[in-house]
């Protein structure tokens, strides 16, 4: 869709779900890098009923016919509702969840559009010179301050499956290994092999399911130079056990080539680690994270999995999701070896 | 001389980079990026496309052949047969074939590794150790990650 189709689908859906027939779009562009859904941006502005000048910016989330995730945009749109306002949690306000496809061909939602970069070659500008490690830094304290929400004080009981306490693990690793099955690119043995080592030691039980966002870190968070603006892509998000963030969020598949043992090119891990506890009340359990470090590769794995597969099957001519099945997967399973600890030389 | 297809790769990337530096349009200038990187990985395997997947080959055989000797009854008929069907393709190197014979000796090592991981004998032992190298060797191989930023 072009630009000017778009601002006009969006005039006259905004004028119906307003009841403000004087708004008209402009400026629609489509941002960068969203594989999962279609982001939009667009400014729509009206006179209200006084005659004064109104102005939203705002964001649509398209669900494509193709997508890296099989995601519910219902789910997403609530954990924004949900966590609207939270305390230490900066959020951009929902607006309108749409289940129709008539306005766009596809549904979507609609929310604020903050401020900020989330591109990460952005944080390498002047602009954020000096300013990377407290970025980051409050970054991990932003994901504390989700792992410390109590999902049913914020109305997520019904929203979210609850699973066991004792084990939040299986039902991840269920359904990153069911997405492998059914988006097959051949036989993978290591990704096997890492999959029979997480089920034969499945980490320690959490003592209560917390909010995980599931794709936590640099990329989905939008960063000023005066700190963090957004955090966005709820995709994924789900209960389980809070160490799935901070394993995915360190993983090295988001690191930067200036500091790779840095996490967000800034900070060491155990740092990171003491920014999370101060906001999240809990201790970060070396085993846990050892367990879902591995698990991210199988994750990571069934995404590039599934992005390959939509390519070959033509759900998509997208490049970049032609590219990833074979880019991706073999240096993750070289980091998943070499987490596992078996080599030995 | 004839110029190898690297350098004709080369000039490829190099032309999309001045296109990429005369566009101001973020979504082109991103388009552009991607058909780079696939151009850059082909120069950069051109040359070793075929002879990583026969190294790969000898590794995995040589771990079903030794797995094979080891195992009784229907798992050594398997993987037996698995040694076969690549003796039966020995000659054929076109890249698809190659893939073919490789991802055939894959699915034979995972479900060799499957059954010993678990045991304990010496031999077991040993033998899973290789399988451990000779997949990090095959991952190694397919390494293209470039740093996220």
């Amino acid at each position: 869709m072009d630009p000017s189709t778009f601002a006009l689908c969006a005039t006259m859906y905004l004028r119906k779900a307003w009841d403000e027939p004087g708004i008209e779009v402009t400026g629609a562009r489509k941002i960068i890098g969203g594989a999962s859904r279609h982001t939009w941006s667009v400014d729509a502005a009206w006179n209200d009923s006084h005659g004064a000048p109104q102005l939203r910016e705002l964001i649509f989330r398209l669900d494509p016919p193709a997508s890296l995730l099989a995601s519910n945009r219902g789910t997403e749109y609530a954990m924004y509702r949900a966590l609207y306002g939270s305390p230490g949690i900066p959020l951009p306000e929902p607006l309108l969840l749409e289940d129709d496809e008539d306005a766009f061909g596809m549904p979507f939602f609609v929310m604020e559009r903050l401020g900020g970069v989330a591109w990460p070659q952005e944080l390498l500008t002047p602009a954020f010179e000096g300013r990377r490690e407290p970025l980051v830094r409050q970054m991990y304290r932003v994901l504390g301050s989700i792992s410390a929400v109590d999902y049913e004080a914020v109305g997520l009981q019904g929203v979210l499956p609850v699973p066991a306490p004792g084990n939040t693990w299986e039902p991840e690793l269920e359904r990153w290994e069911r997405t492998l099955h059914d988006h097959d690119l051949g036989p993978m043995p290591i990704t096997a092999a890492v999959i029979r080592e997480l089920r034969r030691h499945p980490p320690p039980p959490v003592a209560r399911p917390r909010i995980v966002h599931g794709d936590f870190r640099v990329g989905n968070v939008l960063l000023s130079p005066h700190g963090v603006v957004g955090v966005l892509d709820w995709e994924l998000t789900h209960l389980g056990d809070p160490h799935e963030d901070i394993a995915w969020s360190m993983a090295r598949n988001w690191r930067s080539g200036a500091a790779p043992e840095m996490i967000g090119g800034a900070l060491r891990p155990a740092e990171a680690l003491a920014e999370w506890e101060s906001t999240s009340g809990m201790r970060a359990d070396p085993e846990s994270l050892r367990w879902w470090q591995l698990f991210s590769h199988v994750k990571a794995n069934a995404i590039w999995a599934t992005a390959a597969h939509e390519f070959s099957i033509g759900r998509t001519s997208e490049l970049m999701f032609g590219t990833m099945g074979w880019l991706n997967i073999g240096s993750q399973e070289k980091w998943a070896l070499e987490d596992m600890g078996v080599l030995t030389r | 001389m004839r110029p190898e297809p690297p350098l004709a790769l080369r000039a490829a990337l190099k032309t999309l980079e001045e296109i990429a530096e005369e566009s101001a349009d973020a979504q082109e200038i991103s388009r552009l990026r991607g058909v780079s990187t696939l151009l850059t990985i082909l120069e950069r395997e051109w040359d070793t496309c075929a002879s990583t997947r026969l190294a790969g080959i000898s590794r995995y055989t040589d771990i079903v052949r030794r797995g094979a000797e080891m195992m009784t009854g229907a798992r050594r008929a398997r993987l037996t047969e698995v040694l076969a069907e690549g003796g039966r393709n020995a000659g054929d190197y076109r890249i698809s074939s190659l893939e073919k014979s490789l991802d055939r000796l894959r699915a034979a090592v995972l479900d060799l590794q499957s059954w010993i991981e678990d045991s304990e004998g010496p031999e077991d032992g040993a033998l899973l150790a290789s399988i451990w190298q000779a997949e990090y060797e095959d991952a190694k191989s397919e390494d293209r990650n470039h740093f996220f930023w």
